[in-house]
C-alpha cells in the first residue's frame, strides 16, 4: 500500500550492501542509540526497512521511543516520500488485537470467540449427517436446503484449514489464555519459563566505554556460511559504539514449516561468534513451531500462498452462509406469524441486520480503507490512523443503516456500493500512482503481487455486484409469483399447500426482510 | 513451480471427479436422473480417483518436501473439490469430460515440470 515503493522493488542488490548502506546512515543519525533495527528487504517489503531507539527518558524503564525509516537499499538515501500507512499491517493486528482497545482485552476477546469458534467447527462435524454423500453437493434455488448445502460444503471441503487454522491461532497465544501451567512449574517466575523455552541472545549494559563497530561484512559472510547459504533477514546492533556493542543476525526463513528461526550473535567490537541458536531445538518447542508456522504460512509463496487465501475465503463463506441459514431457519419457524401480519422476533431482526452490516458492510469497509489509502494527501498529519478511522467509520454507519432498516434493498444497495468501489479501485489507481495494472501487467513491469491485488479487487467487486443482480433477479422472480393466483404454492415447510393469497402475503413479507432463498 | 502446481491442482480435480462419479447421487447429476454406475465402474472410479489422490500427495511432496508438501497436497485437494462442486452444481453434464480434461492437462504439465 505504498506505491512510491513499487519501483524500488524492482532493483536488486546484495543485503552485505544494503546493510553496509543502512551503517553509514544509522551511524550519522543515530549514534548514541541504545539499539540499532536493520530488516534487509525481501520480496513483500522492497524497501531497507531500519530504525533506532532512542535512551530512555530518565526515569523511564523499556526502550526508548522507536525511530524508523525506510530507505532505498542500493543507494542508502531515504524513501522520505513513501506515504505514512499501516497498510496491511492494520488488517492483520485487526485480526487478533481488535482496535480502538487496549490490546489485552482485545487479545483476550479474540480467544473467547476463537474458542466458541472450535467448539462450533467440532459439533458442526458431528451434526452434520452425510459427510460423504453430501460431499460435492450444493442444490440452488431451493431455499433453507440451499444454505446448509452451501454451509456445509465450504465447511467440509476446507475442513483440515478450519480446525487448523482456529487451533493454531489458539496456540499462538496459549500462554496468555492458560497461564497456569507456567505459573505451577516456574513458581510465577515466567520470564525464567521463556528464557528457558524460547532461548535467544543476551545483551549486555552499556560499559560507557566508547569502541567502534567492527565491519559487518564478514559476520554476515560467517552467518552465511553456517546457514548453508541461508539469506539474512535482520540485523539487530546493541550498543552501537560502545565496548559491550553486540550484533544479532537472523536467517530469512527457509522453506520448512516451523516458524523457529536461526539466529547468530556476534560481539560488536571484536567481530566474534558469540552464540548460535535455533539450530536444534527441542520437540516440544518444534511443536509449538510448527503450529504458528502453520497459521502464519510463512513457509510458502506464490500459488501455494494462493491455497491459503482460497481456504480463507472459505473460511468466510462458512461464517456467512453459517449466520444466514440461522436467519432462513427462523424466519420459516416464524411464517405462520408473520402470514397473520405479526412482526418478527426481536432477536431474528437484530440476527438479520447484523448479517447485512456485517456480512455486505464489511467489504464496503475494506474498500474505502483502500480509497483512504489512495485519496487522502500524503503529507497529512496522523494518516495512518486517518485511514484507519474511515474504516470504522464506513463500517460503522453500514451497521447502523442496517439496523435501522434491514430489507432486501439494502442488501443490494449494500452489495451494490462494496462491488462499485472494489472495481473502481484499479480505475483510481491509473490517477493515483505509478504503479496500476497498465504499468504492472500490460507492460509486464510488476511488481505481480500488486498486479495480482488489483485483479483481485476486480473479481471480488465483480461477485459483488452479480450477487446484487441475483437478488434483483430473485425479487422480479417473486412478484411474478405473486401475480399468478391460480397456482398453489407450498408452504416453506412442505406439509399443507396454502392457497396462492395467504402465500401471495407471506412472500411480501418476504420481500422486505428476507435473504436470498 | 506453476507447472508443478498446475499439476497437482488438475490431478486433485481428476481424482475427484473419479470418486464423485463413484458415488450414486453424483452419478445421477452428470448422466441422468435415476441412473446409477455399474458394480464394476464404481469401483473402477473409486480405485483411480484414490490413487490419483494420493498422487496428489506424492506430487506435492516432490515439489515441496514432505512437511510442506503435505500440508500444501491438503490445500490443493480443497481447491480441486471446490471447483468441481461449483461445476457439478451448475453445469453437471459438463462434470465427466472435465474430469477427463483435467487429467490431460495433468498429464501434460507433468511433463513440463519434470523435463524443464
Amino acid at each position: 500500500m505504498k506505491p512510491e515503493l513499487h519501483t524500488a522493488a524492482m532493483k536488486t542488490v546484495s543485503s552485505t550492501q544494503a546493510v553496509e548502506n543502512a551503517i553509514r546512515v544509522l551511524s550519522k543519525e543515530a549514534a548514541g542509540a541504545p539499539r540499532w533495527l536493520i530488516t534487509v528487504p525481501n520480496q513483500h517489503d522492497p524497501s531497507l526497512q531500519m530504525g533506532w531507539n532512542m535512551a530512555p527518558a530518565p526515569g523511564a524503564t523499556g526502550r526508548g521511543k522507536f525511530v524508523h525509516q525506510e530507505l532505498n537499499p542500493a543507494t542508502g538515501e531515504k524513501l522520505s516520500e513513501a506515504r505514512e500507512t499501516a497498510g496491511g499491517d492494520f488488517l492483520y493486528r485487526l485480526h487478533f488485537n481488535l482496535h480502538y482497545l487496549p490490546v489485552t482485552w482485545g487479545r483476550w476477546l479474540v480467544g473467547f470467540c476463537a474458542m466458541f469458534m472450535l467448539v462450533a467447527i467440532i459439533s458442526g462435524v458431528i451434526t452434520h449427517k452425510h459427510i460423504f454423500k453430501d460431499f460435492f453437493t450444493f442444490r440452488p434455488g431451493k431455499g433453507q436446503r440451499s444454505w446448509l448445502d452451501a454451509h456445509s460444503t465450504v465447511a467440509v471441503l476446507a475442513l483440515p484449514y478450519h480446525l487448523m487454522v482456529t487451533y493454531t491461532g489458539l496456540v499462538m497465544l496459549m500462554f496468555m489464555y492458560m497461564p497456569g501451567g507456567v505459573q505451577v512449574a516456574y513458581h510465577g517466575n515466567e520470564e525464567a519459563f521463556f528464557a528457558e523455552a524460547f532461548p535467544t541472545a543476551e545483551n549486555k549494559k552499556p560499559a560507557d566505554i566508547a569502541a567502534p563497530l567492527a565491519p559487518l561484512a564478514p559476520m554476515i559472510e560467517q552467518a552465511r556460511a553456517h546457514w548453508n547459504g541461508g539469506e539474512v533477514h535482520r540485523v539487530i546492533i546493541n550498543n552501537p559504539g560502545d565496548a559491550h556493542a553486540t550484533i544479532n543476525i537472523t536467517r530469512q526463513r527457509e522453506v520448512k514449516l516451523s516458524s523457529i528461526r536461526q539466529a547468530m550473535q556476534f560481539d560488536g567490537v571484536t567481530g566474534e561468534l558469540i552464540k548460535t541458536s535455533g539450530d536444534v531445538s527441542s520437540k516440544a518447542a518444534e511443536s509449538r513451531g510448527v503450529m504458528m508456522g502453520l497459521h502464519l504460512a510463512h513457509f510458502t509463496d506464490g500459488w501455494f500462498r494462493f491455497l491459503y487465501f482460497l481456504c480463507g475465503l472459505a473460511g468466510y463463506a462458512m461464517v456467512a452462509t453459517g449466520a444466514l441459514l440461522w436467519a432462513v431457519k427462523k424466519r420459516n419457524e416464524q411464517a405462520k406469524v408473520l402470514a397473520k401480519g405479526g412482526r418478527l422476533s426481536v432477536g431474528l431482526r437484530l440476527v438479520e441486520a447484523l448479517n447485512i452490516g456485517v456480512i455486505a458492510g464489511l467489504p464496503i469497509a475494506y474498500a474505502s480503507y483502500f480509497w483512504a489509502n489512495r485519496l487522502l494527501p500524503v503529507g497529512m498529519e496522523t494518516r495512518a490512523e486517518a485511514e484507519v478511522s474511515c474504516f470504522f467509520i464506513a463500517w460503522g454507519v453500514a451497521l447502523l443503516l442496517a439496523q435501522i432498516k434491514p430489507t432486501r434493498r439494502m442488501w443490494q444497495i449494500f452489495l451494490g456500493i462494496g462491488g462499485t468501489m472494489f472495481i473502481s479501485l484499479p480505475l483510481l489507481n491509473v490517477f493515483t500512482t505509478g504503479s496500476h495494472l497498465g504499468v504492472t501487467l500490460f507492460q509486464g513491469r510488476g511488481p505481480s503481487a500488486v498486479a495480482g491485488f488489483d485483479l483481485f479487487t476486480l473479481v471480488f467487486g465483480f461477485a459483488l455486484l452479480y450477487a446484487a443482480h441475483h437478488l434483483q433477479k430473485k425479487k422480479r422472480a417473486l412478484k411474478t409469483r405473486v401475480k399468478i393466483p391460480s397456482q398453489p404454492v407450498v408452504s416453506p415447510k412442505g406439509h399443507e399447500p396454502v392457497t396462492a393469497v395467504a402465500s401471495a402475503k407471506r412472500t411480501r413479507d418476504d420481500l422486505i426482510s428476507g435473504e436470498a432463498t | 513451480m506453476l507447472a508443478g502446481f498446475v499439476t497437482g491442482l488438475s490431478l486433485a480435480y481428476g481424482s475427484w471427479t473419479a470418486l464423485c462419479i463413484g458415488m450414486d447421487r453424483n452419478y445421477a447429476d452428470s448422466h441422468g436422473r435415476g441412473k446409477a454406475p455399474e458394480e464394476k465402474n464404481r469401483m473402477i472410479c473409486r480405485l483411480l480417483g484414490t490413487i490419483g489422490l494420493l498422487l496428489t500427495l506424492f506430487v506435492c511432496v516432490k515439489l515441496q518436501g514432505w512437511s510442506v508438501g503435505a500440508v500444501m497436497c491438503i490445500g490443493t485437494m480443497t481447491a480441486g473439490a471446490l471447483l468441481l462442486t461449483l461445476l457439478l452444481t451448475y453445469a453437471p453434464e459438463h462434470v465427466v469430460s472435465a474430469g477427463k480434461l483435467a487429467t490431460a492437462v495433468s498429464v501434460l504439465s507433468s511433463l513440463l515440470w519434470l523435463l524443464a
